[in-house]
Parts: structure tokens; sequence; C-alpha cells
């Protein structure tokens, strides 16, 4: 799939989105999240949705419900204090299940729907998260 | 799949996430219709059809006081209103749907539980 943005314009809206959430990612950890972010940007997949306060993230591979809905779009919020506590309830070396429960949380889903998420939008969702641990 | 019962791997309810008790065995519906058969005189069936709510019954939840758990469930009885609330169960199955809750939110404080039962229109497999 050819690139609908340009890396810089990409790596600006990083920055945006940096700016707007107020964060201060750093660590190797982030480099590989950046990394993952421009690409997913360069895509058209993810953009800030200022007016909403989230970030939207296009799925490359939408999750089909039991009930015959699909959903295409997840939308991340600002998790809040009681959010991120959930990481406390996973062991130090769970990263995926504490990635995927604060998913669970930002995008107000139920974590049986974010589980099934294809690899490359939770890979995308994972850098999403870790703008804010 | 193997695993057919278990916990609830995960409850949320008007959007915010609680924490269900362990090895509890919570009842719930599918919305939709239920039926009352009895026999006529004559040996056939007589049966009447009514609607029925989907939803769950009495799920206990270990109650945190320092996020005003209880407070926040009272304020949603209060308003009366259908929110979105959804139980991941153990094996990823995942059931959803708008539902108000029903009759009283009494918790106890010597196991710091409390039992919500709640019910909507809808509330399906998703």
């Amino acid at each position: 799939m050819a690139d609908k943005i340009c890396r810089q314009a990409a790596e600006e809206e990083v920055q945006r989105i940096i700016d707007f959430w107020e964060v201060d990612p750093e660590g190797d950890g982030w480099e590989a999240s950046k990394k993952r972010l421009i690409f997913a940007i360069q895509k058209g997949r993810v953009n800030l949705d200022e007016e909403k306060k989230c970030i939207t993230l296009k799925l490359a591979s939408p999750i089909e419900q039991e009930n015959g809905k699909v959903i295409e779009e997840l939308h991340f919020h600002e998790p809040k204090g009681d959010d991120l506590e959930v990481m406390d309830k996973h062991k130090e070396n769970e990263l995926m299940a504490k990635t995927l429960h604060l998913a669970s949380k930002m995008t107000r889903l139920p974590l049986g729907t974010i589980k099934r998420m294809a690899s490359r939008d939770v890979s995308t969702m994972g850098a999403i998260a870790s703008l804010f641990f | 799949m193997t695993v057919r019962g278990g916990d609830i791997l995960q409850l949320m309810l008007y959007g915010r996430e609680f924490d269900p008790i362990a090895e509890s065995n919570v009842t719930y519906r599918l919305a939709g219709r239920s039926n009352e058969s009895t026999p006529t005189g004559n040996g056939g069936m007589h049966t009447v059809q009514r609607q029925k709510l989907g939803g769950f019954d009495s799920l206990p939840i270990s109650v945190d006081s320092s996020r005003q758990d209880v407070e926040f469930l009272q304020e949603k009885a209060d308003a009366g209103e259908p929110g979105a609330c959804s139980m991941t169960l153990i094996n990823g199955d995942v059931y959803a749907g708008n539902l108000t809750i029903q009759g009283e939110i009494d918790p106890n404080t010597g196991d710091g539980q409390v039992e919500i039962t709640a019910l909507g229109a809808k509330f399906e497999q998703i």
C-alpha cells in the first residue's frame, strides 16, 4: 500500500500528538514505538482528533464481531489515573497483557474485542499506548 | 473451544471497569422472548410468548470505596438511563449491551462486595 503521507509530515504529526498530550516519551522502547507510529501515519491509519481529544487508529484488519458488526476504527482517549492502575494488576513481564488491558480502557471497548485485533494493529496500538506509560 | 465456564475476565459498567469477584457463578441472559406453555384439554399445547430483557443477575463485584464505586453506580441508577455494559468471559467471549441497573445497590462491609443486576433491551455476544 503506497504511503499517503510523506515521512516528514508523519514525523511532524507525531510531534503534534506529543505536544497535544503534553507527554514526554523516552527510552529505547519509545524509539521503536515512534517508528511504528510514523509508519502507521504514513499509511494514513493514525491521526490526532483534537476536537474529540483522541487518537484515531484506522484498523488495517477490521474486527468482525459475533453480532455481525464490524469495527473499522478505534479511538484512543487519554487514560485516567484508574485506567493506568491496570498496569499494577499484571506481572512485570506481562507487557502484552498490560498493553491490551490499557488499550481496552483507552478505547472503552471490552478486552475480548481488543484481543481480536490483528498483529499489525496490535503493534500500532502498543505504540499509541506507549505515549502514556 | 474447550473452556466452557469460569471467571469473568473483565466487567465494564457505564464505561468504567469494575472488579468481578473470582469464582462467582453469574446468571446472564440474552434479550428475546420467553415461552410459557400449558396443555390444552384436548392434548395440544397453549403457548404464551413474552418479550424478555437481556442482562445479568446479582453479579458480585469488589467495592473500591476510594474510587466511589457504589456512588458511581447509584448515580447511574438514579439517572435511570441505560449505559454501555460488557462482560468478557474467561474464554474471550464478550457479551455487551446498553443496560439499566435494577433494584437496590447494597454493599456489604464484611466481604466488601456488592451485587449488581442490570437489564436492557439488547444483551448479546459481540
